[in-house]
């Protein structure tokens, strides 16, 4: 049995002269929350497609869960999405409509009804059921799309873009609610919204041009426990840290003193290290943060 | 999830979206516009033709010279020597002949501009991924087929109601409930002949993303095959190779048009299964496209 949730080799796309995937290789463990990250065009949703067989891939594999490539409609429903920019059929209630999208899935009348209203509920829409589709704010759509992706009990969901448009609030709940499936199943979510991953995500995926430049643990990828990050407000002599701590490395640059430790270090003992000499410098230490985030992390790969 | 109730449960949905949308309204509101508009017409030109039969020859040599062998000799002319099939047409109730008539005229270009669009707008618009990645392509693509098909038949049967509600209003002479029988029998028949040119619709409804591009090349397809259906019932051309020229007939669905009005069974069965095999073909030509493209 397979560890991975989702496993892609040697994916590629191409549309015309355009290369969207170039042998992506991707591998998401089960269970996880994943952030899956890359600047615009770089085919994070083409990667989607493959996955949720609305694309056909021009060589390379998908696997799910260790039983191949997903054949819609044969076996259990094992994978569910939320596709980008798709329009939801606008005349019908919402109710009705979810009902059907999880009848498709294999359920009953009576089960799709009340998954249907149970995911209505979980996405604060409980009261407007009965609502058609056209009837609904921007925001409102997205969540029924979100709604729609975790009808029944699908152990993969690809979620592409599914706070977009939402209010502050509701991104919080939507964040609760994605966590909330932590353990349970594969969430895989594409955003552009680098905060909100790091809030609810335990693994991350870079994507650049098609191509797979980074993943693991959130941990792994934003050096947490390895790098530590210190505010100052007056410049001083980096030399008094270096001449002390030949194994750390010292970066500063406006105003923030980067320090990269060595396996074996930990966050208590490079702060042991580097904040007395910071307040002997009199450097004006303001803030101290625990490893990179992924807008840092995001913009290293980018080049800035 | 069986295949079967994949096609069940798009067609249901399919045709239920269709019911509550003003696109479903604007349709039968057609079917019911061209019956009662051209019952109204029809009805007058018949209360005048009988009432002139009955000025001249007196009331009750009407339904005599219907039942002449003048007038079975003359509609015989007319179907092109086909005593069987005259007989047969006498036999059925004028407003029903007339319905089919106007809805084998008028429901290809119907049917063509209304369900050109039926994939190819919830592809373009992407509601088509919400399904797809649920249930396999050919089952939500048959789907669609019997939904539109459905919606047809709701068309249809409206029209004929429209239709027989405006001929008892005007028809001076009217066998109410053998009319409604008939005008139902000949309403299902013709569904056959809207089924030729539905899967001409969905064909290119799947060949293409965009609605325009969609209807554009229905509408080329419907007409062509018109078109080229009719030329090849031109006697004099059909003199010179009878054969390969009465078999290239039956490809197109007008080849098969006045096997729906035959006595026989057999034959009308012949006919039906023909239409509904052509309606498949074209929809199958279609599908292969869906199946290998992009969604």
């Amino acid at each position: 049995m397979s560890s991975a949730a989702l496993t892609l080799t040697g994916l590629r796309k191409s549309y015309g002269r355009t290369v969207a995937l170039d042998g992506l290789d991707v591998e998401i463990p089960k269970g996880v929350i994943c952030g899956f990250i890359g600047p615009n065009g770089a085919g994070k949703t083409t990667t989607f497609g493959c996955v949720g067989g609305l694309i056909y891939p021009d060589a390379g594999t998908v696997d799910i869960l260790g039983h191949g490539a997903l054949e819609p409609g044969i076996g259990k429903h094992v994978l569910s999405m939320l596709p980008q920019d798709c329009e939801l059929v606008p005349n019908v209630p919402v109710v009705a409509y979810l009902t059907h999208l999880a009848r498709l899935q294999g359920m009953s009348k009576d089960e799709a009804r009340k998954t249907a209203e149970q995911r209505l509920d979980e996405v604060a829409l409980g009261d407007r059921a009965t609502a058609t589709v056209k009837q609904l704010s921007h925001g409102m759509k997205r969540r029924v799309a979100v709604a729609q992706a975790l009808l029944g009990d699908p152990q993969v969901v690809l979620l592409d873009e599914p706070t977009s448009g939402l209010d502050p609030e509701l991104v919080i709940r939507m964040r609760e609610l994605f966590a909330s499936h932590r353990g349970d199943r594969t969430l895989v979510i594409s955003s552009h919204n680098l905060r909100e991953l790091e809030a609810v995500c335990d693994h991350v995926v870079f994507i650049q041009q098609g191509r797979c430049v980074r993943s693991g643990t959130i941990d792994e990828v934003t050096q947490r426990g390895l790098v530590m990050r210190y505010w100052v407000e007056r410049p001083f002599d980096l030399t008094d840290l270096t001449d002390k701590f030949d194994e750390l490395a010292f970066r500063g640059d406006a105003g923030i003193l980067t320090v990269t430790a060595p396996n074996g270090w930990t966050a208590s003992k490079i702060n042991s290290a580097v904040v007395p000499v910071l307040l002997e410098a009199d450097a004006g230490l303001v803030e101290i943060r625990h490893g990179q985030t992924l807008e840092d992390v995001y913009m290293e790969d980018h080049g800035r | 999830m069986s295949r079967l109730r994949t096609v069940g449960l798009v067609a249901g949905f399919d045709l239920y979206e269709s019911l509550r949308s003003r696109k479903a309204l604007a349709l039968i509101l057609i079917y019911v516009v061209i019956a009662i508009g051209g019952t109204a017409l029809f009805s007058s030109l018949v209360n005048r033709l009988f009432a002139q039969i009955g000025e001249q020859l007196g009331p009750e040599m009407v339904d005599k010279l219907l039942e002449s062998e003048e007038v079975v000799k003359l509609v015989t002319r007319l179907t092109g020597g086909d005593e069987v099939l005259a007989r047969e047409l006498l036999r059925i109730p004028p407003l029903a002949l007339f319905y089919e008539w106007l809805i084998t005229t008028f429901m290809p270009l119907i049917v063509v501009l209304s369900s050109a669009d039926a994939i190819s707008n919830e592809i373009s618009t992407g509601s088509a991924r919400f399904s797809l990645f649920r249930v396999d392509r050919a089952g939500w693509a048959y789907g669609k087929l019997v939904g539109q098909t459905l919606l047809m038949i709701v068309g249809i049967l409206i029209g004929a109601v429209a239709c027989w509600g405006m001929g008892m209003a005007q028809l001076d002479r009217i066998d109410a409930t053998n009319s409604f029988y008939w005008l139902m029998r000949m309403s299902l028949r013709g569904a056959f002949y809207g089924f030729a040119y539905l899967g001409i619709a969905l064909c290119a409804s799947q060949l293409v993303r965009s609605n325009g591009a969609a209807r554009g090349i229905a509408l080329l397809l419907a007409f062509g095959a018109s078109f080229v259906g009719g030329i090849l019932a031109i006697p004099a051309l059909v003199e010179k190779s009878p054969d390969l020229v009465n078999f290239a007939h039956k490809l197109f669905p007008n080849g098969h048009a006045s096997s729906l009005f035959r006595p026989e069974l057999s034959d009308r069965l012949v006919g039906m299964v023909a239409l509904l095999a052509i309606g498949f073909a074209w929809f199958s030509l279609g599908y292969w496209r869906l199946s290998r493209r992009d969604a």
